[in-house]
């Protein structure tokens, strides 16, 4: 626990507020919209598009952008660690953001059930932030350079909006955006299971380019 | 010096893998090479097409790593040594937004060039095509490079890095991407940077073959979206260098 | 846990691609180091920071052998085992401006494997106070000086009582008071653990180091005493008097020069300073004998 509070602590301030400050402008933007329809469209979009984003950028700084990281590599500490340490205060606050936010939507009568259960619900956006987590934290050890890992959450997040139609029909697996665009497709468990292993299998990627450790100094 | 940047090559070069296959791929992912020849006429909104679809990536490229340049130089302390040398502030605002939208622009007509080539010794384009080509980059693509750069090495000195570029990326596909009907947006306006206003007023190509029907744009309305970004650019470096200089008299 | 380690180097080579070339920077390294206080010499480029980071774990050795108290530093667990008994101070300092020194200290126990609380709360104390940071404690990093920065760095070094401190550069910014402290602290410290000191600085090393190694384009140019490496220079000190400022002749180096009231008087190091009659033999020091040793370098290359 010590651990995971230092991390928070040597963390850049904008790690928390910025988050919160994308939950506060998406509550005032549905809170601002009177009817149901455009209220859920945000909700969907903060969930299931600005959430993940937030997430994925963040985690590609997340490891490499520390001051102290050559002291951090003179220790035992392993690169599983490391990788959990600073990962999971970020994912926890996207996470603590999700939940934040349907809160007050449902306060505001927002009906999410279009995107199926409870447990849908939570996966249309659990799942897309991980998948951005992994394609982030992934791209920036694997080039060494935290702006590219950023570059290549953003790519892929766009590509993914883009090229709906064409992912969908050719590749539907790897398609992340299914739970918030197509939540009724025959294929959705599947896909969010594959994107899952995908993001454990770039996990695994990480953590074996963070034990190069000196390509990071 | 920002050309030799590692991350440009590794994101460029992985966009072009991705473009050249969407370009070698037949419809309604390809759009004209595979199978026929593109006709004389068809020359130029062939070109204007291809350049607006290389506007939907390659700027997201430029905006991410663009962001650090006159950041880095604050964080770093440069920026104090470069105050000790007669270089004013206006030069180097110029030096480093010039210097960084080169480093973008150029691996990008190499690449472009290089398909235009391609394309032209195959037989599936006239050799004007090679003419077309550079024309479509400097009216398309020049123009969204130039207003994403100049933001791009301006507004992370009011915010952190990443937050600059989680709102780009947000921006780049809300103000270009999402139809006006669905959702308030900029795009479709005279601030629109992705060259539909170019492609649809200089070119006459629709966004896309499989659309059909008239330009919803002139060369009237293309002109002015250029003089607006433009307008856009100037406005950003004259407040970046104005930053600059108060700063350096605070100091 | 003090106690000192030995640490054996063998044939130890280490290269990396850089912009598509090869940078070969240890070309086959033999050193044994053993108890107390080492000194690593050497110019920019030498290999030391390479070296540094090698036995620390944290870069891998391309071929060759490196030991720490029988720890391979090929596999992962020697290097970590070597990690838990590591205290390391980089060249590049990086620290936690927005934490307050016994928070970065803390830290910097708890990724060293310092789990129990009330221990780990005691070796901070214990560790800010070797530097005299106890007053400082609970101030924020960013308000420090460059110096208490650096004792904030041997701090954290020293949290987990190490066996081996690898210290780079220390002393590169302080006022000549912190260095001085820092030496003193540093002597102290190798009384009861391997001190392996990298620097510039050739006084440092000659303050306090019992041996040293010089590194010069990646390979031991020189291992023995200080007072060996000022032996080398012997017969090749002089001291010249002029009227005026001079270029030095091939084969010598300035090693001082000193403006006089009508005179320049030089301090020179070379291979012969024939027929000159102001120039008169002086007593090498360590900086001497190390400037003649990369004197010989250069010329053993080029010739």
């Amino acid at each position: 626990m010590s651990a995971l509070k230092y991390a928070w602590l040597t963390y850049r301030r904008e790690t928390l507020w910025f988050p919160l400050a994308f939950l506060v402008f998406f509550v005032v933007i549905a809170w601002m919209m009177r009817r149901p329809d455009i209220r859920f469209a945000i909700a969907r979009g903060y969930l299931g598009f600005m959430l993940p984003l937030i997430g994925g950028i963040l985690a590609a700084y997340a490891v490499l952008d520390d001051p102290a990281l050559e002291l951090r590599f003179a220790t035992p500490t392993g690169a599983a660690r490391t990788l959990l340490t600073r990962l999971i205060p970020i994912l926890g606050v996207q996470a603590a953001s999700g939940i934040a936010f349907q809160l007050f939507a449902r306060g505001m009568a927002v009906d999410f059930s279009p995107l199926g259960g409870q447990v849908a619900v939570q996966m249309a956006w659990i799942v897309p932030t991980v998948v951005l987590g992994a394609v982030g934290t992934s791209g920036a050890l694997a080039t060494a350079h935290c702006a590219t890992g950023a570059f290549l959450t953003g790519a892929v997040w766009l590509v993914q909006l883009l090229m709906r139609g064409w992912i969908l029909s050719n590749c539907g697996m790897l398609y992340m955006f299914m739970g918030v665009l197509e939540p009724r497709h025959p294929d959705l468990r599947l896909s969010q299971t594959s994107l899952i292993v995908a993001s454990a299998a770039l996990a695994v990627v990480s953590w074996r380019l963070l034990r190069r450790q000196e390509r990071y100094l | 010096m920002s050309l030799r940047r590692r991350a440009l090559w590794i994101a460029y070069g992985l966009l072009f893998g991705f473009h050249t296959l969407l370009l070698f791929s037949p419809p309604p992912l390809g759009e004209w090479i595979a199978g026929e020849r593109i006709a004389s006429h068809e020359i130029w909104p062939v070109a204007g097409r291809f350049l607006a679809a290389v506007n939907v990536f390659f700027p997201v490229v430029a905006g991410v790593l663009t962001a650090d340049r006159v950041k880095r130089d604050l964080t770093l302390g440069m920026r104090e040594l470069q105050e000790s040398t007669p270089l004013d502030p206006a030069s180097y605002v110029l030096a480093k937004y010039f210097g960084a939208l080169a480093a973008c622009l150029l691996p990008l007509l190499g690449w472009v060039m290089a398909i235009a080539a391609v394309m032209t010794a195959i037989g599936h384009a006239a050799p004007g095509f090679l003419l077309a080509v550079p024309v479509a980059f400097a009216a398309i693509t020049v123009p969204a490079l130039a207003f994403v750069v100049a933001f791009s090495i301006a507004c992370p000195l009011a915010m952190p890095l990443a937050v600059y570029q989680v709102l780009f990326i947000g921006y780049w596909f809300w103000a270009n991407f999402i139809p006006p009907g669905l959702f308030p947006t900029l795009n479709g306006t005279l601030l629109t940077p992705n060259g539909m206003f170019a492609l649809q007023g200089f070119f006459g190509g629709p966004v896309s073959a499989a659309i059909a029907g008239p330009s919803r744009y002139d060369a009237r309305d293309a002109v002015l979206n250029l003089a607006v970004l433009a307008a856009c650019v100037i406005a950003v470096l004259v407040l970046l260098t104005g930053w600059l200089r108060r700063r350096a008299r605070l100091a | 846990m003090s106690g000192r380690v030995q640490i054996g180097i063998s044939g130890l080579v280490k290269t990396y691609g850089r912009g598509g070339r090869t940078v070969r920077a240890l070309r086959g390294i033999d050193l044994e180091i053993g108890a107390g206080m080492f000194g690593l010499l050497g110019p920019n480029g030498a290999g030391k920071t390479t070296l540094m980071r090698i036995l620390a774990g944290i870069a891998h050795p391309t071929s060759g052998t490196v030991r720490i108290d029988g720890h391979d530093l090929a596999t992962e667990a020697g290097r970590r085992a070597t990690k838990s008994i590591l205290g390391y101070l980089p060249q590049e300092l990086g620290i936690y401006p927005e934490l307050t020194a016994a928070q970065f200290v803390d830290y910097m126990a708890i990724l060293k494997g310092l789990d129990d609380a009330r221990r780990r709360k005691r070796r901070v104390a214990e560790a800010l106070e070797m530097v005299a940071l106890e007053n400082a404690a609970d101030r924020k990093i960013k308000a420090f000086s460059g110096g208490m920065k650096r004792r904030v760095g041997i701090a954290q070094a020293l949290v987990n009582d190490p066996r081996l401190l690898i210290v780079d550069e220390p002393t590169a910014g302080l006022d000549p008071g912190e260095r001085i402290r820092f030496r003193n602290l540093l002597v102290t410290l190798a009384d009861q653990r391997t001190v392996i000191l990298s620097t510039h600085i050739v006084e440092d090393i000659g303050q306090t180091c019992r041996e040293l190694a010089v590194l010069g384009r990646g390979r031991v140019l020189f291992r023995g005493t200080p007072a060996g490496l000022s032996r080398i220079a012997e017969g090749h000190v002089w001291t010249v008097t002029r009227p005026r400022l001079e270029e030095p002749k091939p084969g010598t180096t300035i090693v001082s020069m000193l403006h006089l009231e009508d005179r320049v008087q030089y301090r020179l190091v070379g291979s012969r300073v024939d027929g000159d009659p102001g120039a008169e033999p002086a007593r090498p020091s360590l900086e001497d004998g190390y400037v003649r040793l990369m004197q010989a370098e250069e010329t053993g290359v080029g010739g």
